[in-house]
């Protein structure tokens, strides 16, 4: 690189936008470097519930007794993981939307109006605004079944696209622009300069339009600008140094795996994201993830049956001296088959005295209790890890029928959200569930 | 066990003559029109003593996005859409974007895009065509060709004139990057970028005049709004040149030369033929064709290709009955002619050559209008089965306009599942829901459509029976009785919910949102004028863009109001 370059030469020829940032030293990289270990949040979801039955333990605390769904999806890793019951979603006085309100009401804390309406921003976005701030990518939303969107939204009517591809997750995190840090040579790239500073020169010309604009529009044009600058943070990380971490190994580029709704290859999916996102939290590449198995109404399905997941959960029905249903059976068998390959992604790589999953918090939920009957009531819920030592893993927690939003008041607060009351209307809480906190 | 689809196809083409004589359709009746109002009671479509409905700007959808770059750059650009999550709203995403946001998510992708579409367009191999100059030194910055490509280009993407002082400073930029970098082209890809992520870009702008107005009529438009407006509305793109230069020097705020642009819109055949394509995608979900997954063992005919061709030919099939023939609007939903590939002939069981060539299904054919094409009929079905609910339920929600609300919460589908034992045919299975006072008040008007189109299989290939039993395609459309499916599509051409639908959808398509209730008597004086032309596509196109409230605005749209707000905030 001969060229003679200069980033305040860049700044300034852009519309002489002021250098807003460019090198200067990054929170969360610096704790990096100085050996603290950053804490990170995540949920994961899979459509189409479970069977209480087959999932509820007996005992509450500490090595509660595995019931066979649950034994699917924990095996050795019991210890590192609470499985929550009991807990319902309140509607507000509004209709249930099937396998739509529970997860809306758990995410947002208020009940939406219809089948599509989000009412809100969903909590991993309120926590990632504290814990995803200095890193590359603020979260990163993954849907295995080649949805366009999970289930995170940044404020009303506003869903996030998702990352449908592991191909196109590992080029977005790891191709062009990702460095591992430790190797000395270090240059911050002209063209990555270039890109901030058209970004630069794109918030100058837009802030004469907020005048003109009515409320609705203000609004949107705030998210707009909102996510201007989150672009912006990204190319200042990658302008930055990286730091030198240990547990971070760049991963080969993976082979594509076409996006179908059969079962084999979503699961394929699923566990190469889950290999690819490991990674990505090693690599401090971001903090927050929101990664979705199958949507609600779910298609999945096994080769040569007429109908996917989700219809057969409605056709067929439960087997007297089984007690569940078989065929819907074997797709509950591969979600939890996921969810364990993901834990265990997440556990083998070593951090500090521990694992990455020791230093994480994933919430895992669903859009109903049994699928056939499109409950609110005890939505099933497992959370991941100990964020760092701020949970208490490995325990049964019974809610008493007390509203879910207490569940996600409680991970708001582990990650230093500042909150005391989360949710309206009957899903309002100021009550945190302490058992999950460590003592 | 079905059998396989080789040896199923030549015994339903002899149960298909017997099918035929089945028909019952000419029982479908014209409705008796009553004597009509005294011409001064008709509302008018000229009427302006109403304030319409509120602005917003409007997120481009995908297909907008890549649209409008092409129509700057060239259609034979390859434009890979940004996902950004587009939102349907009353059944289009034309009016979901008029709430749809820009996310932190999607901005890391428009970026993305930005990059490529510059780095392709002022590349080695096409810059040519959009560059009118050679810089002096490709290494060096040369203002002079820079401010040229700056003043041409940037208010066609921004879709508006560069504010005093806004062209220097996209040259100084330019001329920074180049001197970074050492490549002229690279600094005006660098602005180029800069602009395609501007929210000039990426939201239709829309803004009334500031003059207050009549407070009885609303405010006015502004001219580049309506260049915008126009533009999207007939061609799905922004405003070209020409549209531009009129709304800038004032001649698009003239009656004449409002009109003069909206004629120059709807003549250029192509043009319109795309935005009408958009427009139709749009409205019967044909975007969501890519992602239809079947059972391949089952449907092996049903190929990628057959499925994008599936797509093709019903938009072939509008365009040319709708824009090039100009035959009235309802017959779409009953005509034979449509056109037909080698991909599709097997799925339709007929002779095709290779390339697209027309075809006209014979009188007898269970085959008429759009609703028999294999794109909606494998659109609206599982991914082995047909679904009469599904199809049902689109035809009310999306071509009659009367929503259906969503099933209880807790239904149990057993005793009509296949494996119930409740019945061989979807007809005797669905049975069980009418007779349940809790789903016949749904389902009474669902079943009877979907029914009628049970003749077609999962990818709307014909068949006579299911599980070994005939097919029994007889029902009513709100109470006007069919035999057989064709009799369906004359009783869904002749109903009234029909064209009243498609008036309503356009117009909200038209100005990206719902109506208003001031705007009902002006909806219905459209659809009068709809009839009263024949119900000719175009001209309804023409009278929509003529309307005051395509034209004018209540004002900005407000904020709803958040939970502990006790009203909007200003």
């Amino acid at each position: 690189m001969s060229r003679d370059w200069s980033r305040r030469r860049v700044l300034r020829g852009m519309l002489g936008a002021a250098a807003v940032g460019v090198g200067l030293p990054f929170l969360g990289n610096a704790q990096a470097q100085a050996g603290g270990l950053p804490v990170r949040f995540g949920t994961w979801f899979w459509g189409c519930g479970m069977n209480p039955h087959r999932w509820v333990p007996d005992t509450l605390g500490a090595d509660y007794d595995l019931k066979p769904e649950l034994a699917l999806g924990l095996s050795d890793l019991q210890h590192k993981v609470s499985v929550l019951t009991g807990f319902d979603t309140p509607l507000n006085g509004r209709n249930n939307e099937p396998h739509y309100s529970p997860p809306i009401v758990t995410l947002t804390g208020d009940s939406p109006r219809n089948g599509r309406d989000i009412p809100g921003a969903t909590f991993d976005v309120e926590i990632a605004k504290v814990i995803g701030t200095s890193t590359r990518f603020r979260t990163l939303d993954l849907t295995a079944d080649g949805g366009q969107n999970g289930w995170s939204a940044i404020g009303p009517g506003t869903p996030s696209p998702a990352e449908s591809s592991p191909l196109r997750l590992y080029r977005r995190v790891f191709g062009a622009g990702f460095q591992v840090g430790g190797d000395g040579d270090f240059m911050p790239d002209p063209k990555v300069m270039v890109r901030k500073s058209v970004l630069s020169a794109v918030l100058e010309q837009s802030t004469a339009l907020k005048r003109e604009l009515g409320t609705h529009d203000r609004r949107r044009l705030d998210q707009y600008f909102t996510a201007i600058r989150q672009l912006e943070t990204q190319l200042d990380v990658l302008l930055t140094e990286p730091p030198d971490l240990p547990a971070c190994v760049e991963p080969g580029t993976p082979r594509a795996i076409p996006a179908s709704q059969e079962i084999a290859t979503v699961v394929r999916r699923h566990n190469l994201m889950a290999d690819l996102l490991a990674v990505a939290l090693a690599c401090d590449q971001t903090r927050v993830f929101n990664l979705s198995l199958w949507r609600m109404f779910t298609d999945v399905r096994f080769p040569g049956e007429e109908v996917g997941y989700h219809q057969m959960t409605h056709d067929e029905s439960v087997d007297r001296s089984l007690g569940y249903q078989p065929r819907s059976q074997r797709f509950l068998v591969e979600a939890m088959g996921c969810w364990r390959y993901l834990l265990n992604a997440l556990d083998s790589i070593p951090e500090g005295d521990g694992t990455l999953l020791d230093n994480l918090a994933i919430f895992a939920h669903s859009g109903t209790e049994f699928p056939k009957q499109h409950g609110t009531q005890n939505i099933p819920i497992m959370v991941a890890g100990s964020a760092g030592g701020r949970l208490q893993p490995g325990q049964h927690i019974a809610g008493g029928a007390s509203p879910i939003s207490r569940v996600a008041l409680t991970l708001q607060q582990a990650f230093g959200v500042p909150v005391s009351t989360w949710g309206t209307d009957e899903i309002a809480t100021t009550s945190p569930v302490t058992d999950m906190r460590a003592t | 066990m079905p059998l396989s689809s080789a040896v199923r196809m030549p015994l339903l083409w002899a149960l298909a003559s017997f099918w035929g004589c089945n028909d019952a359709s000419t029982t479908a009746m014209e409705p008796e029109p009553g004597p009509p109002p005294p011409p001064d009671d008709r509302p008018s479509i000229e009427v302006r003593d109403f304030v319409p409905g509120p602005i917003a700007m409007r997120r481009l959808t995908r297909s907008q996005y890549i649209s409008s770059i092409r129509g700057i750059f060239g259609d034979d650009l390859e434009v890979l859409p940004p996902t950004e999550v587009d939102i349907r709203i009353e059944g289009l995403l034309t009016v979901g974007a008029g709430t749809a946001s820009v996310t932190p998510a999607g901005i890391e992708r428009y970026e993305a895009a930005a990059r490529q579409v510059a780095l392709d367009v002022l590349g080695a191999e096409r810059r040519e065509q959009v560059l009118r100059c050679t810089p002096a030194d490709p290494d060096a910055p040369d203002d002079d060709c820079a401010r040229t490509f700056i003043t041409e280009i940037a208010p066609l993407v921004l879709r508006r004139r560069l504010r005093d002082g806004e062209a220097e400073a996209y040259v100084a930029a330019a001329r920074g990057v180049t001197e970074t970098l050492g490549d002229f082209h690279r600094g005006l890809q660098a602005v180029l970028s800069a602009w395609l992520l501007t929210p000039d870009f990426l939201f239709i702008q829309a803004r009334a005049e500031s003059d207050a107005g009549d407070a009885d009529a609303g405010r006015k438009l502004t001219g580049l709004t309506m260049a915008s407006r126009l533009s999207y509305f007939l061609w799905n793109r922004g405003p070209d040149a020409a549209l531009l230069a009129a709304a800038l020097d004032g001649t698009l705020d003239t009656e004449d030369g409002y009109e003069a642009q909206l004629d120059r819109l709807l003549a250029d055949e192509d043009k319109l033929a795309a935005g009408m394509r958009a427009l139709f995608t749009d409205l019967y979900e044909l975007d969501e064709l890519e992602h239809v997954e079947k059972d391949l063992a089952a449907f092996p005919l049903f190929t990628s290709r057959a499925i994008e061709d599936a797509r093709e030919q019903t938009l072939r099939t509008i365009v040319d009955h709708l824009l090039i023939e100009r035959l009235d609007y309802r017959d779409l939903f009953t005509t034979r002619k449509t056109f037909m590939t080698r991909n599709l002939g097997p799925i339709y069981n007929v002779p095709a050559a290779e390339e697209w060539a027309p075809f006209t299904f014979p009188e007898n054919s269970a085959r008429g209008g759009i609703l028999s094409h294999a794109s909606f009929l494998a659109l609206q079905a599982r991914a082995s089965r047909s679904s009469p609910v599904l199809r049902g339920v689109f035809v009310l929600d999306n071509l009659l306009c009367a929503p259906i609300p969503p099933p209880p919460a807790d239904v149990n589908f057993e005793a009509i599942a296949p494996e119930s034992g409740s019945g061989a045919t979807a007809r005797e299975r669905l049975a069980v829901h009418r007779a349940d006072p809790a789903c016949a008040g749904c389902h009474d008007a669902i079943d009877p459509i979907g029914l009628a189109l049970e003749n077609f299989d999962a990818v709307g290939q014909f068949r006579v029976m299911e599980n070994d039993a005939i097919i029994d395609s007889a029902g009513d459309l709100f109470g006007t009785p069919f035999g057989d499916v064709r009799g369906f599509y004359r009783a869904l051409r002749d109903s009234p919910l029909l064209t009243r639908c498609i008036v309503d959808k356009l117009f909200m398509h038209a100005v990206g949102r719902e109506g208003v209730s001031t705007e009902t008597p002006l909806l219905r004086a459209i659809e009068r004028d709809f009839a009263d032309n024949g119900h000719d596509f175009v001209v309804l196109l023409k009278t929509i863009a003529l309307t005051h409230s395509f034209r004018a605005t209540s004002g900005p749209r407000a904020a709803p109001i958040e939970p502990g707000q006790t009203e909007a905030p200003q």
